[in-house]
């Protein structure tokens, strides 16, 4: 099994424990947890993933931590009481 | 485009179609979401464009062969020394010495194949098989090749990056550096190598071994000699011995 085919593989596995965990409750929370996972495969696998994977996942990461900004500044604003 | 690499294309399409109709369609969004993001993973992350098993091991084997035969026929006995670039080498060489016994390392030069340095060290530089894997794993990296940690940083690459091995160790015993390969999917390669192309692991190594051993050789930046080389089950041994 190739390095990608791996880590597609893993996360695959983490994200099925989680929907299985989190069942159809708080999206935000299973959004998080989708990040972590991908956070830390990529710190796990960084040595071992060529440029054109590394870049890819990169991309997934920036993607959800737009995504995690925008849940945190919906809670603050929401505490808030502004939105 | 090959059959493997569609299909990864068809499966991640799937599991975006499931997440969409999950979430637009149903309550269960977070599963709705968990397919979303699988799919987009497998699209984006899965790579299998690779070749068979077979054609890998057989391409490999082909570079083998005619290293055996043609130290065969010029009847060169000695273990391999892999040489680290130096002020007349610009590349890693592998030196086998014609007898047995090498008395002293000859210069090397990056045009010389045929060395004859005297009594006790005439032989033949041949680039090492496992120059291209190496190099290959090196490019991946971004490290540099000045101490040992640079080197397990390279065949960290080559065998869970690259999968050329399952494992490996280096250790110093007795003078002696340990090199250890725990083979995986090569395992049989290895097997067929050391039938069909016997000696040919203590002189020159085939690619796989040939790329651990530079990636040692030019983090030390000394010439290593084969002492002695063992397979046991799927695991490969071989002792080195750093010549100054």
């Amino acid at each position: 099994m190739i390095i990608s085919q791996k880590i597609a593989a893993s996360l695959t596995v983490w994200t099925a424990v989680w929907v299985v965990i989190v069942g159809s409750h708080d999206i935000e929370l299973f959004g998080i947890l989708m990040l972590i996972g991908l956070l830390i495969t990529r710190e796990l696998t960084t040595s071992y993933t060529d440029q054109e994977t590394g870049v890819k996942m990169d991309a997934l990461i920036s993607i959800g931590i737009i995504l995690f900004v925008v849940v945190i500044s919906h809670r603050v604003l929401s505490i808030l009481g502004i939105f | 485009m090959k059959i493997s690499k569609i299909t990864s294309k068809i499966a991640g399409a799937v599991f975006i179609g499931i997440g969409v109709y999950l979430i637009v369609f149903t309550e269960f969004r977070n599963a709705g979401f968990g397919a979303l993001f699988i799919g987009i993973l497998t699209l984006l992350i899965i790579n299998p464009e690779t070749v068979e098993d077979k054609v890998a091991t057989a391409e490999l084997e082909s570079n083998v062969k005619p290293m055996h035969d043609l130290l065969s026929d010029l009847n060169v006995m000695g273990k391999g020394v892999m040489v680290a670039p130096n002020n007349n080498l610009k590349n890693t060489r592998v030196f086998v010495p014609a007898g047995k016994e090498l008395r002293a390392l000859p210069d090397l030069y990056d045009e010389m194949v045929i060395v004859a340095g005297g009594a006790g060290r005439l032989g033949v530089s041949l680039v090492p098989p496992g120059k291209p894997i190496y190099d290959e794993a090196l490019s991946r990296l971004d490290t540099t090749m000045s101490d040992i940690e640079g080197a397990r940083e390279v065949m960290g690459m080559l065998s869970h990056g690259l999968d050329m091995a399952k494992s490996f160790s280096v250790r110093e015993e007795d003078d002696l550096l340990k090199l250890r390969i725990t083979h995986g999917r090569y395992d049989d390669y290895c097997a067929r190598v050391m039938e069909r192309s016997e000696g040919i692991c203590e002189k020159t190594a085939c690619p796989i071994c040939s790329s651990y051993l530079m990636a040692l050789t030019e983090s030390i930046g000394s010439p290593l000699a084969i002492k002695e080389f063992e397979k046991e089950g799927k695991h490969v041994k071989y002792d080195l011995e750093v010549l100054e």
